[in-house]
């Protein structure tokens, strides 16, 4: 647009009745001239408020105020840093796309470890046959040159991942385990390393037939989508 | 800050507690901004149902955004109403097989459809419904007319134009006449 809009361009934009190219003309002139916004804010936003107020007024329905404080108050609780695991159960019904994952950090003590890998089912790697009540497998996972390393550990339906030297991490930020299969990538566990690098979280989408478990290193957990740049760690099964 | 220290700020004031995700300020803003907010939406999409919808989808954005405010742009009534309008007006353009008119790009906008493929029942709809306050009915039909169909309506002037069987530059000139007075009935107080 060449010089200020016409009073008669103002008016119409004020009310949304440009055509979309003026419209979209006019609030970037808007941007750049202190003249125009003047008369936008001084004249004609007042008469556009009234405008709005004219209509009659008819009470809300009482769901209405129900279902936007529970949004907000949901929102709020999950802005505080402890509440990671609620706000990702919050947002899990809308990530179309990924199957069932472990949005909540799955943290287990080492010591459980015996006691979490169970039974049977031999996919990849090598089997353990350990006596006769509990047959895992343990799938090695390769050191990478920074030394992170570990082991999947699977059974018939659940799979826990070990690993060792991992980073610390800034308060707030997580590793978020990924797994590949022929369907694709999605997210598993998010862990917290301990003080001394090693971690265990249980990964159950990893008891499937997975081809792949990669680690990157998230500021929140819930993604959807790894942050590929932050990869600390990746291996094929 | 509690309940009755909240409800004393004025809405400048609230913005920036609602930005720092205060729930309880979202609520006393809801109070003061809920019922017209929805009355607009109401007087624009034509049934609870929706009205409701459009009303929710606009305040949850303004609690999500509300860092967004700008107040060298006006009130935060004015900015609410503003985002329920534009909302509204979206969901009109959508059900009636219109683009929404910020998502067109250039192309788009060529082929723009016509606005005759709405009934004029619905038009008419739009431009009837009951404004109790008295802004436009104080105004000439022929410039009434325009503002309702442009802000009520959703209609660009040139649409507006067409249905109306009008020469394509007549509309902008009204609608400026029609806001010149409801700007300067505005100045002598009329609805305050
Ligand atoms: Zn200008």
């Amino acid at each position: 647009m060449s010089g200020h809009p016409s009073r008669d361009d103002l008016a119409a934009f004020a009310i949304g009745g440009l055509d979309e190219r003026e419209q979209r003309s006019v609030a970037e002139h808007l941007e750049g001239c202190d003249r125009c916004a003047a008369e936008m804010r001084e004249r004609l936003a007042p008469a556009v408020a009234v405008l709005a107020e004219s209509v009659e007024q008819v009470e809300p329905p009482d769901s209405l105020r129900e279902s936007v404080m529970a949004t907000v108050h949901q929102e709020a609780a999950a802005e505080s840093p402890l509440a990671e695991g609620a706000r990702s159960d919050a947002e899990a019904p809308a990530r179309r796309g990924w199957r069932a994952w472990t949005p909540a950090v799955l943290m287990r003590p080492a010591v459980g470890v015996a006691a979490l890998a169970l039974v049977v089912a031999g996919l990849i790697g090598y089997v353990v046959a350990d006596g006769d009540e509990a047959t895992t497998e343990t799938v090695p996972l390769a050191e990478s040159p920074a030394g992170v390393g570990g082991n999947l550990v699977v059974d018939r339906d659940s799979a826990t991942l070990h690993m060792h030297g991992m980073g610390q991490l800034p308060e707030g930020d997580v590793y978020q385990v990924w797994v590949a299969d022929s369907a694709g990538v999605q997210p598993s566990a998010a862990f917290v390393p301990h003080e001394d690098g090693t971690a265990t979280a249980a990964v159950p989408e990893a008891a499937g037939d997975v081809t792949e478990v990669m680690i990157t290193h998230e500021r929140r957990a819930g993604q959807e989508q790894p942050s590929l740049e932050r990869t600390v760690f990746g291996a094929k099964l | 800050m509690n309940l009755s220290e909240l409800q004393r700020l004025a809405d400048e004031d609230l913005m920036p507690r609602i930005a720092a995700k205060d729930p309880l300020a979202f609520e006393v803003f809801y109070d003061r901004h809920g019922g017209a907010a929805f009355s607009l939406a109401y007087r624009i999409v034509g049934n609870r149902q929706a009205a409701e919808d459009v009303t929710q989808e606009a305040l949850i954005s303004i609690w999500r955004s509300g860092a967004r405010f700008d107040r060298a742009r006006g009130s935060v009534r004015a900015w609410t109403l503003g985002i329920v309008r534009n909302r509204a007006i979206d969901l009109l353009r959508r059900d009636s097989g219109r683009a929404p008119k910020l998502a067109l790009d250039s192309e788009e906008l060529l082929e723009k459809r016509p606005a005759d493929e709405l009934t004029e029942v619905e038009a008419l709809r739009r431009e009837t419904a009951r404004e109790v306050r008295g802004a436009l009915s104080d105004l000439p039909d022929e410039q009434s007319r325009v503002i309702r169909l442009a802000f009520f309506g959703g209609f660009s002037h040139s649409e507006i134009a067409q249905m109306l069987n009008e020469p394509l530059g007549t509309i902008k000139g009204r609608m400026r006449l029609g806001m010149d007075k409801i700007r300067a009935s505005l100045a002598e107080g009329v609805y305050e």
